[in-house]
């Protein structure tokens, strides 16, 4: 679903990312650990393409660097969900709405969206706030919404950058429980964190960006 | 493309974003006038100029001693750029001298001095100097004409000032599009720069430029609307407001052109849609 293939990346003449390799397959669980500014989200940027890869090349899904045309862009998002760490909710649209966006961005059928957004607010616990506003709503519950947002469409696979970098820990175990849910249903996840204690209670493979190269680590858990 | 849910946005910042909308609105509606009041200005002075054209007549004083009037106003009327040629007989003369002056010029003279004439007029492309200057000549030509007489110094004096006119205004027109343009879609610029947020949520959930693009557009072509509108009301406000300045005479020139509110009405949408355009085009990048 995912691959890399030394993948390098170079800004203003810095090394971001030196000749990286990696690979995920469909229904996995895989987490990012890296300090901050050691380029986790400069490979978070590369997976939806945001950035393009100096050297190398990155597949999702079915599309390529190396072939991708900027019109070719959003049609790949829509098979991807994405969550930020700033949860990146329009503060303008109540919870419902900032759900049902990512539908009606992607031409979805009026008559679906209704039944989506609810089903999707529901996996995550927050149909009984739907017409809630960001600012109404807590640090974890903002998370909560942005991932409903994410998996409204059914993606193939679910990026999560510092999910709970603003959030205390049990908000923060909260959400790693839900994301494992959503994991289960068979949506693949790749996670990036710096938060060790909550990266050792996730599932799968764990890999560590560092010195601007990834490899596969093992932690105590 | 879902249609409903793009106009909905289109017009919901007229709800959520109120002082940036008022702000695009305004701006365009502010540049219209300043354009509008500049173009009214511009096609009354060239009424003015043309009324004031209009108003130049050649006349062609005959001799005593000729009689044959008829052969004369067929030989004035033959020449090219003449447009209507009128007969006043020695009696006519007398008459306007009468109606002018408020006495007789038989009892002034005890005989009537006044020679029968012409009036002519010419065509609208031959109101000028020159062509009346020549137009002048060929009738002074003819067997029979004494003297012909029309206001040269007025017709010269119209077309040298109407010539470094058209060239000032052209310039302050080119000017005044240009920086209103600039103002506008400078406006529309920031208010859509305080969007950007939902501009880059819609980019991470897979909506393609067009799609993120026509909300804008539509409310930019929105503003458009409505800024002409108010531009339209204070136009004419102002041209209501100015005509009880002015006297009869000027007053009865003073018009708004009938493509006028169609062409406002154009720049508007034209200054909204340019805007909204080139506002999110930064951000689609």
């Amino acid at each position: 679903m995912i691959n890399l293939s030394n993948v390098s990346v170079v800004i203003e003449g810095n090394v971001i990312l030196d000749k990286i390799n990696f690979n995920l397959q469909p229904h996995q669980f895989v987490s990012l650990v890296g300090s901050t500014g050691s380029g986790k989200t400069t490979l978070f940027k590369l997976l939806y393409f945001d950035l393009l890869p100096t050297s190398g090349s990155v597949t999702v899904i079915n599309y390529s660097s190396s072939q991708i045309s900027q019109i070719m862009i959003p049609y790949l998002r829509r098979k991807l969900g994405i969550i930020f760490q700033d949860y990146k909710l329009l503060e303008d649209k109540t919870a419902y709405e900032n759900v049902a966006f990512a539908l009606y961005v992607t031409n979805s059928n009026n008559k679906s969206i209704q039944q989506k957004v609810m089903d999707a607010l529901t996996s995550v616990g927050l149909s009984h706030k739907r017409n809630y506003y960001p600012e109404q709503l807590s640090g974890g519950e903002q998370q909560r919404i942005a991932i409903a947002r994410a998996i409204v469409n059914e993606p193939f696979i679910l990026l999560a950058d510092e999910p709970t970098g603003n959030l205390d820990p049990q908000t923060s175990l909260d959400i790693l429980n839900l994301l494992k849910e959503i994991n289960k249903r068979g949506t693949a996840i790749f996670m990036a964190t710096h938060n060790y204690d909550l990266m050792k209670k996730a599932d799968g493979k764990i890999f560590q960006l560092k010195d601007k190269k990834l490899t596969e680590v093992q932690f105590k858990k | 493309m879902n249609l409903k849910y793009l106009i909905k946005e289109g017009f919901s910042g007229f709800q959520k974003a109120r002082f940036n909308v008022l702000a695009s609105i305004f701006s365009i509606a502010l540049a219209l006038i300043l354009i509008g009041g500049y173009f009214i200005i511009q096609t009354n002075i060239n009424n003015i100029v043309t009324m004031l054209r209009d108003k130049v007549e050649l006349e062609v004083f005959i001799n005593d001693a000729e009689t044959d009037y008829l052969k004369i106003e067929n030989l004035i009327s033959k020449i090219n750029g003449v447009n209507k040629v009128t007969f006043i007989s020695k009696n006519e003369a007398a008459n306007i001298f009468k109606n002018e002056f408020g006495e007789e010029i038989n009892s002034v003279l005890e005989f009537n001095p006044l020679p029968a004439s012409f009036r002519v007029s010419l065509k609208n492309d031959y109101k000028k100097s020159k062509s009346a200057s020549l137009i002048s000549s060929q009738i002074q030509l003819i067997q029979g004409v004494e003297k012909v007489i029309y206001r040269k110094k007025l017709l010269e004096y119209i077309d040298s000032r109407s010539k470094l006119l058209t060239t000032i205004s052209l310039g302050i027109g080119g000017i005044l599009l240009f920086v209103s343009f600039g103002f506008v879609v400078n406006t529309i610029r920031l208010a859509i720069s305080a969007k950007r947020k939902t501009i880059e949520t819609m980019k991470l959930v897979g909506a393609t430029n067009s799609f993120i693009r026509l909300p804008f557009i539509i409310e930019g072509i929105f503003q458009g609307i409505l800024g002409s509108t108010i531009a339209l009301g204070v136009i004419i406000l102002g041209l209501y407001l100015f005509s009880e300045f002015v006297t009869r005479e000027l007053k009865e020139i003073i018009f708004l052109p009938t493509s006028f509110i169609s062409i406002l009405y154009s720049l508007g949408i034209i200054l909204g849609w340019l805007g909204s355009f080139i506002g999110v085009r930064r951000f689609l990048k």
